[in-house]
């Protein structure tokens, strides 16, 4: 038996071979498919559910969407420093304490 | 650190200036002073940012940080001094002030660089600042500098705290922050006003009384450096992240209490022009000193030479 008997017997016609891998890969896609599918539905079913069965209660606020980020704008007649209840007077004699730059 | 009789009074050294503190009764100066260096203590511990192990300086960008009550306390104050003077006075302006190259105690700072300084940028913006009383969250890219309120919230404190603890009155200055806290001597309390609190001591521009609240001082005067020739100083306009620039040479203030006043005193550099009229609407008692030395006086503030 010669080398080349050998190789006709076991070719492959190629037309053949492709039509295969498309079906194969066909078959692939769409078992993967169908399972993801399945997966997926089962995953909103199972939320859904919770979803009607739980209270309704507002859900807990992330801890910085509960920091608050003050008013930039004001009335400044609301939020003012707030004058002395008397002004400063005229003074003589040796003062006690000073105020300057420091 | 020194002492006096009547009203019995103590000057220290803390937070980079000095520390005068002044009880009626002198029975009551130690008690007092417990209080004072306590608070010195507290305030430097969680405000200070030259130190990396201050609660400031450990504060860090994009989380939510719990603090502790005095920092919450600092926090809570300044956001709402930005928030009273509409931004111009903001404690976001801490990589401006650095920027500017106050990046360490003042003693330590190189008072005639020859480096120039970088091209000032405006604050990030007090608004941007996460605060819900207990915990902050500073945006990437924010640093707080509580420089503007810090100081005088320690001077209400200890005052405050001090009057409580002893019953008598009691006068703080913490680097010419004053305020006053309990019974008032009969003529008031003298305070000497000037652009320097050191020197106001020995050669004031004016003596003046008050009997509660407090008094507060701003000056481009002291606390001054020079980069590249050019004269630069620690109060900052929020809305350049420059200095501002430039009516006012000094400007003092009374208020209802320190941080009040200081916080009227450091809006008005800023504000400039603006400033008479800002501080007539809100009644406070000011005097202005323009950079040739004229003077503006506003809501009943008393404008005479000391005797």
């Amino acid at each position: 038996m010669s080398s080349h008997r050998s190789r006709r017997a076991y070719a492959v016609d190629p037309r053949a071979a492709g039509r295969r891998r498309v079906v194969g890969a066909t078959t692939v896609t769409a078992v993967g498919g169908t399972a993801l599918a399945v997966f997926f539905g089962s995953l909103f079913a199972q939320a859904f559910a919770e979803e009607s069965a739980a209270p309704k209660t507002a859900p807990a606020a992330p801890v910085q969407a509960a920091l608050t980020v003050p008013e930039k704008k004001t009335d400044a007649k609301h939020s003012a420093p707030k004058p002395p209840a008397s002004a400063p007077q005229p003074a003589h004699g040796a003062p006690v304490g000073s105020s300057g730059g420091s | 650190m020194t002492r006096t009789e009547s009203p019995a009074r103590t000057v220290v050294t803390a937070l980079g200036t000095t520390a005068l503190l002044a009880v009626l009764e002198p029975d009551a100066l130690e008690a007092a002073e417990r209080v004072m260096h306590a608070e010195l203590a507290a305030i430097d511990v969680a405000c200070s940012r030259f130190r990396p192990d201050s609660e400031i300086s450990r504060l860090l960008a994009g989380t939510a940080t719990p603090v502790g009550p005095l920092l919450a306390e600092a926090i809570a104050v300044a956001l709402l001094a930005a928030q009273q003077t509409d931004g111009m006075v903001d404690p976001t302006v801490g990589h401006a002030v650095r920027a500017l190259g106050y990046d360490r105690d003042f003693a330590d700072i190189d008072l005639d660089g020859a480096d120039p300084l970088p091209a000032p940028q405006a604050a990030p913006g007090w608004w941007r600042v996460g605060w819900d009383g207990h915990s902050v969250v500073l945006p990437r890219g924010v640093a707080l500098d509580l420089g503007a309120t810090a100081k005088a919230l320690s001077a209400d404190r200890i005052a405050t705290r001090a009057a409580a603890a002893t019953g008598t009155g009691v006068l703080v200055s913490l680097g010419g922050d004053v305020r006053v806290a309990g019974p008032t001597p009969d003529d008031g309390w003298r305070i000497a006003v000037g652009d320097d609190h050191e020197r106001a001591l020995v050669d004031p521009d004016l003596v003046v009384s008050i009997a509660a609240g407090g008094l507060a001082t701003s000056s481009t005067a002291r606390r001054t450096w020079r980069r590249a020739g050019r004269t630069v100083h620690h109060i900052v306009d929020p809305r350049t992240g420059d200095i501002p620039a430039g009516r006012w040479r000094t400007v003092s203030v009374a208020a209802a209490t320190c941080v009040d006043a200081n916080t009227a005193s450091t809006a008005a550099v800023v504000l400039g022009d603006a400033a008479p009229g800002w501080l007539t609407d809100r009644r406070l008692p000011a005097r202005l000193v323009d950079l040739d030395g004229a003077v503006i006086t506003t809501a009943g503030w008393p404008e005479r030479r000391a005797a």
